[in-house]
């Protein structure tokens, strides 16, 4: 029965890793799907209804929507993905840092992660993109800046619980070297609660970036990104309200399919995710 | 039968498509203890809950009845179940930290189960409250009500437990496990109540446990389960003293028993190897300061065995990673063979110290196979550099503990308990160390499969002359192998001496009543 | 209780200079001399008068001298002037924290109002039909950017029946749009995360002792279960305040709501750092006296939280 069950699951993921596959290739390969360039303007068909052409309409400047959609794929994925990663690879570092060697390390790396959640994220993040500027790197570093501390914390814990094991006793007692310890035992048995809960977080990483970029605060014009299409096809989606359905609907599908994603995975693997607030 | 309070007939019950009782027929009697002994997965517990059912799960009655009194429970309604529950029958369950809301108070929980079966009057309700704690002679009801579950030890809790099923007078009684999860002095003080509850308050209860020691203690009749059947049953003093089953004997002669080896080798005269000299550990946490082990002398000759006894939380275990460096001593000297043992440890004094635990199988990083756990050890202590050496090594050390050399290739889940603590210890002793200690390694596993352990700690010892440092709860245990014995409580060493002195003349109270449990 | 509470503020302590001097930073580290961007708001700049500006603002002064002035006024509630018309900064933020403030409240009540309820229900009637229903709305207002909901509301209310006015005018009527998309985000998160609590405390041993005793399921779900539940369901609560803050200024762009969102919106397009500095300290330190409360609150919820 239990293994039935896992079968279901199995299954699940592997249909949504599908999708999801499909949806990193897309925004990896963009240039072979594209209907027209992103950026090119066309006077004569300013707000355009969707036909063979343009397959999801023209916005105010006569660009084609279909291609400026799959030209914010790339930006939206690709950037929340190598942001998680980043902030992963750093903070499960860090983390591992302060629980194994504890002193002196713990009190420092800690007390910083306890600062960097002390803001609201979003309010920090606003503040440091618009500070720095609109770019893509100064979105990432203002979601980065407090990202990195929920991985911190998890491994940290993980790493506490770890240490009290048996096998790092037995570890310890075999002569191995504290580095040897950290890398060969305690690592491989955190690394996959860590990737569930970075899967998880992949949706709410879009949704900032997305945030960011609808308050201008992301990307800069005329690369075509979601939030910043939607920001502009608001005044007036009373004539052409497929400028800011079809990005609406991307981004919304997008994350929708990450989210379940990551779900299925934590399911898979049996393991909860971790409540990181905000 | 005329004064039968529940009778079970011909019942069936089962997980899904997994059968987990068949055909059980039982009969409990006014004012009994009924025993319901047999080991976990013998469907002890489903039977329990098929007479007292809870919450929905997936278990079904697929055939036979329950009836208590003249009411059939399989035929009842949610809601005439809920009045059942309490009010008829009452239950305990095994982890008596679990039985209240630990962060309610008792007095907002006792009024709330006896509101809900209309039992509740404000005016009486201490009084009430009074005269059942004083008969189950619970002290200082007041202050009882008004502390929280949480503040209170498990023992206690269990105890309030019990008062409180009692207050609802139910009919009969079902007690899961009451005391395995209790101390020595908390479980006899338990046994006592429900030996009360019996003749004081004529109750008939279902006593389910695997501990065939509390069973001959306190039950009446007995009834062994195996497999989902019953396979013996009758008068408790009958089937203890002419058991009829195979099964049953060998549930007996698992209840363990002050055994003393005799040492018959002449005295060591060496020097002690390993010095303890008033050793401390201290851990500060938010309510202060624990002292975990305080002012701990020992001693130990090569090939000589220490036993260590004491109750979860007396430090003992504590004490043994202090000595396998595991933890830093916050006061006192250890040394071995004169050399400091307190200060960071180079590779021969981790050689010559190697530890086993309690959990064989979480001893083992569960990524790598035991090979590689081992040949760890043996590149890091030993030098083996070459991966030939290192595998002729493992094999060698395979056939000693009496493993299947193939095992060495699996993962440690995939091994059973006593193999994979056989693999533990093909681990500590590869690199041949002069002191072993042993972490209560045998008390997760099935008694048959701990003697075979003490009998290769035993020949290891004796080939080797390895001394060993063998902690455990179960000091009946201990007897079977170990020269001199201390005690342990609280983090002090009450009581030291040789194995036969201590057992038969037990200088401190404490000592006596962990021994009584036995006798 | 006093000496919990003196605790929790003495380790709000470092925290404090932390937030404070991470804030200051960011202003340093801004594009741009700031002594410049004071001026070209006002006169043709010559080098004299810019070395004069830089040495009224103090910017030759050492970084951390720079920093222990601004701390002390910030704590004098000055947050310096803006660079764009040299009115104090916190004169313009109380100003548009009155209007921030109701949005942010109002939007909480909601969202506390329907949310608890909603939560406790999908626990109860965990895996059937309306658990399965209020999880799948829930997935899908977890999956929306909150600027995603509002630009949908207005779609709906605004462009197709007309029924509310796309600019919020910052009174009664103008609030319900900006509520609503504030609030239905953070709806599904707190639904979810009431639920989970409820589903944890139905699966603690105390429960199913409590029916062994057969007492009565309205004591164990509000007495028991809903009271332990508390906990975690304060604690997310305060975490989620920071979503809220952080959500506001998305939809008082979109409404037009004169809210301090829109303000630092506006402070940004025009480079005004002292103004967004200002905000940040501001909207950090609603939050940390925020999730004060919550821990203070533990105190009256969990007895075993002492000292």
């Amino acid at each position: 029965m239990f293994h039935l069950q896992n079968n279901r699951k199995k299954r699940k993921l592997l249909v949504l890793f599908f999708f999801l596959f499909s949806l990193i290739l897309l925004s990896l390969c963009d240039t072979l799907f594209l209907a027209n360039d992103p950026n090119k303007t066309n006077a004569g068909y300013m707000m355009a209804a969707p036909s063979s052409h343009f397959p999801f309409g023209t916005d105010r400047l006569g660009r084609c929507i279909y291609s400026r959609v799959l030209a914010g794929a790339k930006t939206t994925i690709l950037s929340s993905l190598i942001l998680v990663l980043i902030t992963m690879v750093l903070g499960t570092f860090l983390g591992i840092l302060a629980g194994y060697y504890g002193g002196i390390w713990d009190f420092i790396i800690m007390r910083i992660a306890d600062i960097m959640l002390a803001f609201p994220q979003m309010v920090l993040a606003i503040a440091v993109a618009g500070i720095l500027g609109g770019s893509m790197i100064n979105a990432m570093i203002a979601l980065g800046i407090a990202g990195w501390t929920l991985y911190a914390r998890l491994a940290r814990g993980k790493v506490l619980s770890l240490k009290n094991e048996e096998f790092i006793y037995a570890a310890r007692l075999g002569g191995n070297s504290n580095t040897r310890i950290m890398f060969v035992h305690v690592l491989p048995n955190l690394v996959g609660e860590l990737i569930v809960n970075a899967s998880i977080q992949i949706g709410s990483v879009m949704l900032g970036f997305a945030g960011l970029s609808y308050l201008g605060l992301g990307v800069q014009v005329p690369k075509a990104e979601w939030g910043s299409m939607v920001s502009e096809g608001l005044s007036y989606m009373q004539q052409a309200p497929w400028a800011v359905l079809a990005p609406g609907l991307a981004l919304f599908l997008t994350v929708v399919i990450f989210n379940l994603f990551g779900e299925a995975l934590s399911d898979y693997m049996g393991i909860r995710k971790t409540e990181d607030g905000e | 039968m005329e004064n039968s309070v529940l009778s079970i007939f011909n019942l069936y019950v089962s997980y899904g498509k997994k059968a987990v009782v068949e055909d059980v027929n039982l009969e409990l009697k006014q004012g009994e203890i009924l025993g319901i002994a047999g080991e976990s997965g013998s469907g002890k517990s489903t039977l329990l809950k098929a007479i007292l059912p809870i919450s929905s799960s997936d278990m079904t009655i697929n055939q036979g009845s329950i009836c208590l009194k003249n009411t059939e429970i399989s035929n009842c309604s949610t809601k005439d179940l809920r009045i059942l529950r309490g009010r008829k029958i009452g239950m305990i369950f095994q982890n008596p930290k679990a039985s209240f809301n630990p962060i309610r108070k008792f007095r907002n929980q006792f009024i709330e189960t006896l509101k809900s079966h209309g039992k509740y009057n404000k005016d009486q309700f201490e009084e009430q409250i009074f005269s059942v704690f004083q008969k189950l002679s619970l002290s200082d009801a007041k202050r009882i009500l008004d502390s929280y579950p949480y503040e209170m030890s498990g023992g206690m809790n269990q105890r309030i437990a019990i008062a409180l099923a009692v207050m609802l007078e139910p009919e009969i009684l079902l007690a899961d496990e009451p005391t395995s999860a209790l101390d020595s002095m908390s479980k006899s003080l338990v046994m006592d109540e429900l030996i009360r509850l019996r003749d004081e308050f004529h109750m008939s209860i279902i006593l389910v446990t695997h501990d065939m020691h509390v069973v001959s203690k306190i039950a009446d009749s007995i009834a062994i389960m195996k497999q989902g059947k019953i396979v013996e049953m009758g008068l408790v003093k009958d089937v203890i003293a002419n058991p009829k089953e195979k099964y049953t004997k060998s549930l007996l002669q698992a209840v363990p028993q002050i055994n003393i080896r005799y040492v018959e080798e002449c005295e060591n005269t060496e020097n002690p190897m390993l010095v303890l000299d008033k050793i401390c550990k201290e851990f500060h946490n938010h309510t202060g300061v624990l002292q975990a082990v305080s002012q701990i002398d020992l001693q130990l000759k090569s090939g000589e065995i220490l036993g260590i006894v004491g109750e979860s939380g007396s430090g003992k275990s504590t004490l043994l990673k202090l000595i396998a460096g595991l933890e830093k001593a916050s006061l006192g000297v250890m040394t071995c063979r004169e050399k400091d043992m307190l200060g960071k440890r180079k590779k021969e004094d981790l050689r010559n110290i190697q530890m086993v635990f309690q959990n064989a199988v979480d001893s083992f990083n569960p990524k790598h196979k035991i090979k590689q756990a081992i040949s760890e050890s043996l590149k890091n202590l030993c030098g083996m550099k070459s991966r030939q050496s290192r595998e002729e090594k493992i094999s060698e050390l395979m056939d000693l503990v009496g493993l299947d050399q193939t095992l060495a290739n699996r993962y440690p889940r995939k091994l059973s308990g006593g193999q994979c603590q056989r693999a533990a210890i093909a681990r500590a002793i590869a690199v041949q160390p002069e002191i072993l200690l042993c972490d209560e390694i045998t008390s997760a596993l099935d008694v048959s499969v701990q003697a075979e352990i003490i009998q290769l700690l035993l020949r290891l010892s004796k080939e080797r002359k390895l001394a060993i440092i063998f902690v455990s709860h179960d000091i009946a245990l201990v007897t079977h192998m170990c020269k001199r014995i201390m005690v342990m409580k609280n983090g002090k060493c009450i009581e030291e001496g040789l194995t036969q002195n201590l057992i038969e003349q037990p200088k401190e109270e404490y000592t006596k009543q962990l021994i009584s449990v036995f006798l | 209780m006093k000496f919990y509470i003196l605790k929790r503020l003495l380790y709000l302590i470092p925290i404090m200079i932390g937030i404070t001097f991470l804030s200051f930073l960011l202003l340093y580290l801004a594009p741009g001399d700031p002594a410049q961007r004071k001026l070209t708001a006002q006169t043709a700049v010559t080098s004299d008068v810019l070395e004069q500006t830089r040495e009224e603002m103090g910017l030759n002064r050492p970084f951390l001298v720079q920093y222990k002035d601004w701390f002390l006024n910030m704590l004098q509630g000055d947050l310096g002037v803006s660079y764009k018309d040299g009115s104090p900064v916190i004169v313009k933020l109380t100003k548009g924290m009155k209007y921030t403030g109701i949005l942010a409240f109002s939007s909480f009540l909601l969202s506390v109002v329907i949310s608890i309820p909603l939560g406790i229900y999908a626990a109860v009637k965990k895996d059937k039909l309306p658990d399965s229903i209020i999880k799948v709305f829930c997935f899908a207002g977890n999956s929306l950017a909150n600027f995603l909901v509002a630009v949908a509301l207005i779609y709906f209310f605004c462009i197709q029946t007309n029924l509310f006015p796309i600019i919020a005018k910052g009174n009664a009527q103008g609030l319900f749009l900006p509520t609503l998309s504030l609030s239905i985000p953070f709806m599904s998160r707190l639904i979810t995360q009431t639920r989970a609590a409820v589903l944890e405390q139905l699966e603690q041993p105390y429960v199913a002792a409590a029916r062994a005793r057969g007492m009565k399921e309205i004591y164990i779900l509000f007495k028991n279960v809903l009271h332990n539940s508390m906990i975690s369901i304060t604690t997310v609560l305060g975490l989620a305040i920071g979503t809220l803050l952080g959500g506001s200024v998305v939809t008082e762009r979109i409404f037009m709501w004169p809210g301090i969102g829109k303000l630092v919106m506006d402070s940004i397009q025009a480079r005004d750092y002292p103004v967004i500095q200002g905000f940040v300290m501001i909207m950090t330190g609603i939050y940390i006296i925020v999730n004060l409360l919550v821990d203070i609150s533990y105190h009256f919820l969990d007895p075993r939280v002492k000292e």
